[in-house]
Order: C-alpha cells, then sequence, then structure tokens
C-alpha cells in the first residue's frame, strides 16, 4: 500500500540538503571552539530537528499511503526550511571563515 | 480546573516574556551583524523601512472599500501582520538609536540568557499544568516541541559563545571575533523562532477568556515584564563592565562601549530602594558592579 512514491524523491533530496548545508556552515563555526567535537552535534542537533521531524514525518506520510492525509505540507515546511538556511548560511559563511 | 487554573497566570506571562526577550535578541543579533559594515547597514534600513511603510499604506488602502467583501478574518489576519511588519521596524530602529554596535551585543547576551530563564519557566510550568488537565506530562504537539527546541537552541548558543576560543593575547580582534561567531549564529536561530512560533493555533488558551481574567494576567505580564527589565538591565551592566575591564587591559584603546543608560543613576536609585546593598536578593548584582568597578579602576592605573 504504498502511497505516491514519486514524493519520497523531493523528500530524500531536501532533507539530505537541509543536512549538508547545516554540517558544513557549523562544522566551519564550530572549528574555533574549545572542544569542538563536542560543539558540533550541540549545536547541529537544535538547528536540523526541524528538518529531521519534517523528513520523517513526509516519508511516514507516504509509505503509510493513507489517502486522506497528504505529506504536502511536510515536503513545503522542508523546503522553506533548505531555502531559509541556505540563503543564511551562504549570506554568513564567510563573516564565520574571516571571525579570528 | 480549580486552582490547577492559576499556574495559567505564571506560564503565559513567563512565555511572552521569554519570546519578547528572544525577539530582542533577535533584533540586535542581525544589527550587531548588519552594523559592522556601513553599506550592509544602509541596505537593511532601507529594507525596513520600505517593508514598513508597504505595510502601512497596504493598510490604509484597505480600510476604504474592501473592508466588507473580505472574509472577517483574513482581514484581520493582515492587520496583524501589517502590526507585525511595523512593529519590527520600529524596535529595530529603536535599538540602532539607542545602542552602539559593541552595546547591541552585550544585549544580545543578556536578553537571551534571561530569555533561557523564563523559557525554563514554562517548560517546567506547562507539564506541571498539563498533568492534571490533559491527564499527561508532555505530548509532542507542534508548539510544545517547537518551545523546546526553542530552549535547546538559545541553549547551545550559550554555550557557543563561552566556549569560544579566546586567543591569549586577547586583543580587540580574538575577542571582536569570538563575538561576531556567536552572533552569526543567534541570527540563524531566530529567523527560525519565527516560521515556528507563528503557526500554530494556542493550545490550553481555550477559546474566549473572561475579561476579568485577561486583566489579572495582563497585570501579571506587567509584572514580569518589570522583573525581566530589572535583570536584564543589571546583568547589561554587568557585560558593558566586564568588557571594559577586559578592554582595559588589553591597551590604551577608548573604552567605546557605553551603555543606553545613563551612567550608574538607576543603580543608585535602586539601592536607596533596597536599603542596604548587601542584604536581600540584590546583593549579588549589587555587590559586583562595584567590584568590577574597582578592576576596571586598577587596570586603566597601570
Amino acid at each position: 500500500m504504498l502511497g505516491p512514491a514519486w514524493q519520497l524523491i523531493p523528500v530524500t533530496v531536501l532533507g539530505t540538503w537541509a543536512i549538508v548545508v547545516n554540517g558544513t556552515f557549523f562544522a566551519a563555526m564550530s572549528l574555533r571552539t574549545r572542544s569542538r567535537e563536542i560543539m558540533l552535534p550541540l549545536l547541529l542537533f537544535p538547528i536540523t530537528i526541524p528538518a529531521l521531524i519534517s523528513t520523517v514525518e513526509a516519508t511516514t506520510v507516504i509509505l503509510v499511503g493513507d489517502p486522506a492525509t497528504s505529506a504536502k505540507f511536510w515536503i513545503v515546511l522542508l523546503a522553506t526550511y533548505d531555502v531559509m538556511f541556505t540563503i543564511a548560511c551562504l549570506a554568513l559563511f564567510e563573516t564565520v571563515l574571516h571571525a579570528e | 480546573m480549580g486552582d490547577v487554573q492559576r499556574i495559567f497566570y505564571y506560564h503565559v506571562p513567563s512565555a511572552w516574556t521569554a519570546f519578547l526577550l528572544f525577539f530582542i535578541n533577535f533584533l540586535a543579533s542581525v544589527q550587531y551583524l548588519v552594523r559592522r559594515n556601513p553599506s550592509t547597514d544602509k541596505v537593511a534600513n532601507w529594507i525596513l523601512i520600505t517593508v514598513a511603510s508597504g505595510y502601512l499604506h497596504r493598510k490604509r488602502g484597505h480600510r476604504h472599500g474592501a473592508a466588507l467583501k473580505r472574509p472577517c478574518r483574513k482581514m484581520l489576519s493582515r492587520r496583524r501582520s501589517a502590526t507585525t511588519g511595523v512593529t519590527i521596524a520600529l524596535a529595530y530602529f529603536v535599538i540602532c538609536k539607542f545602542f552602539s554596535v559593541e552595546a547591541v551585543d552585550a544585549l544580545a547576551v543578556t536578553t537571551a540568557e534571561v530569555g533561557v530563564v523564563f523559557c525554563t519557566v514554562v517548560l517546567v510550568t506547562g507539564p506541571l499544568w498539563a498533568r492534571p488537565v490533559w491527564g499527561i506530562w508532555w505530548t509532542w504537539d507542534v508548539r510544545l516541541t517547537s518551545t523546546l527546541v526553542l530552549w535547546l537552541i538559545y541553549v547551545s548558543y550559550l554555550i557557543l559563545r563561552r566556549y569560544s576560543i579566546q586567543r591569549p593575547d586577547a586583543g580587540d580582534g580574538g575577542f571582536a571575533g569570538r563575538v561576531r561567531r556567536a552572533r552569526r549564529a543567534a541570527g540563524v536561530f531566530s529567523i527560525w523562532i519565527f516560521r515556528t512560533q507563528h503557526p500554530q493555533p494556542v493550545v490550553g488558551g481555550g477559546g474566549s477568556i473572561d475579561p476579568r481574567m485577561l486583566h489579572v494576567l495582563l497585570m501579571n505580564w506587567l509584572a514580569f515584564l518589570c522583573f525581566a527589565y530589572l535583570v536584564c538591565w543589571s546583568r547589561y551592566r554587568l557585560e558593558i563592565m566586564k568588557r571594559e575591564s577586559r578592554r582595559g587591559a588589553g591597551a590604551s584603546i577608548p573604552v567605546a562601549a557605553k551603555g543606553a543608560w545613563p551612567d550608574e543613576l538607576p543603580l543608585r536609585r535602586l539601592r536607596r530602594h533596597l536599603g542596604d546593598p548587601h542584604r536581600g536578593i540584590s546583593s549579588l548584582w549589587c555587590a559586583a558592579i562595584p567590584r568590577l568597578k574597582q578592576e576596571v579602576d586598577e587596570l586603566n592605573k597601570k
């Protein structure tokens, strides 16, 4: 009982992109902190929660395939998140790298 | 609901206060990033002016004819979003007027710290209320989750600020860099707040509210605001003092970070009200400020 399976493609792409963008950005940011091994997950986790939640929820809805529910909301949320964080990270990456 | 309902008067004002503080933190963070560079500063100012005046214009335009055609709720939400837009711009310029670039950063730390305290209160009292009323301590509702995430983000923000490396030869550069990085983080965080805090319905607020309850609630909020202001103000003074002493240790760099408050006046007034500064809750702040001042003087002498 698979739902509209093609929706898994945008979910995968967007979810991966969210993690890639934030991971790179926060890795650069925690580069110069003390005990950076702890700092990176500490920073990355709360920031990535919305992306993780919407990815998981969207996948659940698609796999369950209940016609009454739609993954649209979660996909849109994920896309919004991606757009915002991509812009913010690109705009601020310079600042982070040169913060010395 | 009996006595349990009374926690409402504690929970909701702290939530509003926390969100207000985080909002100030957001604006301060953005300003710290933007105002270091004159061109981005100008761009940001013009964007804000454009957005605010656009909202004002639209608001006025709709009052003429379209009111009857549009569904009431849509009208209301539009007016609310217009108010929000104008408020953001106004608050931005107020902070801009009263705080220098360095002071804006101190303001951001202050509001983040105090905001986290209030947010903790919200997260503790919420389950206390939910247990008897809903029968569960916690549910993964959008609003609850987003508040929790918000709290987590701000805690990690504060940790990041504390754990950033400061070079041993801490001139202005190392410090500014550390701060800038943290500030940037705050910018990102706070964008997040706005996305999450908006769309949900009020959980537990429940339909309409008795006007008498509303009065009590608003009075309570006022009290909470006063308290938050007092704590923020003390913390802000401490932060500025700390920076001045640190800068004094560096070299003969002039002390640039002057606060928005007139020098020392409110503190004296506060002391007079509280009597002996070494007694009571305020002793912590009142004792710490003169000590820091003394340190600054000594360092300056050297």
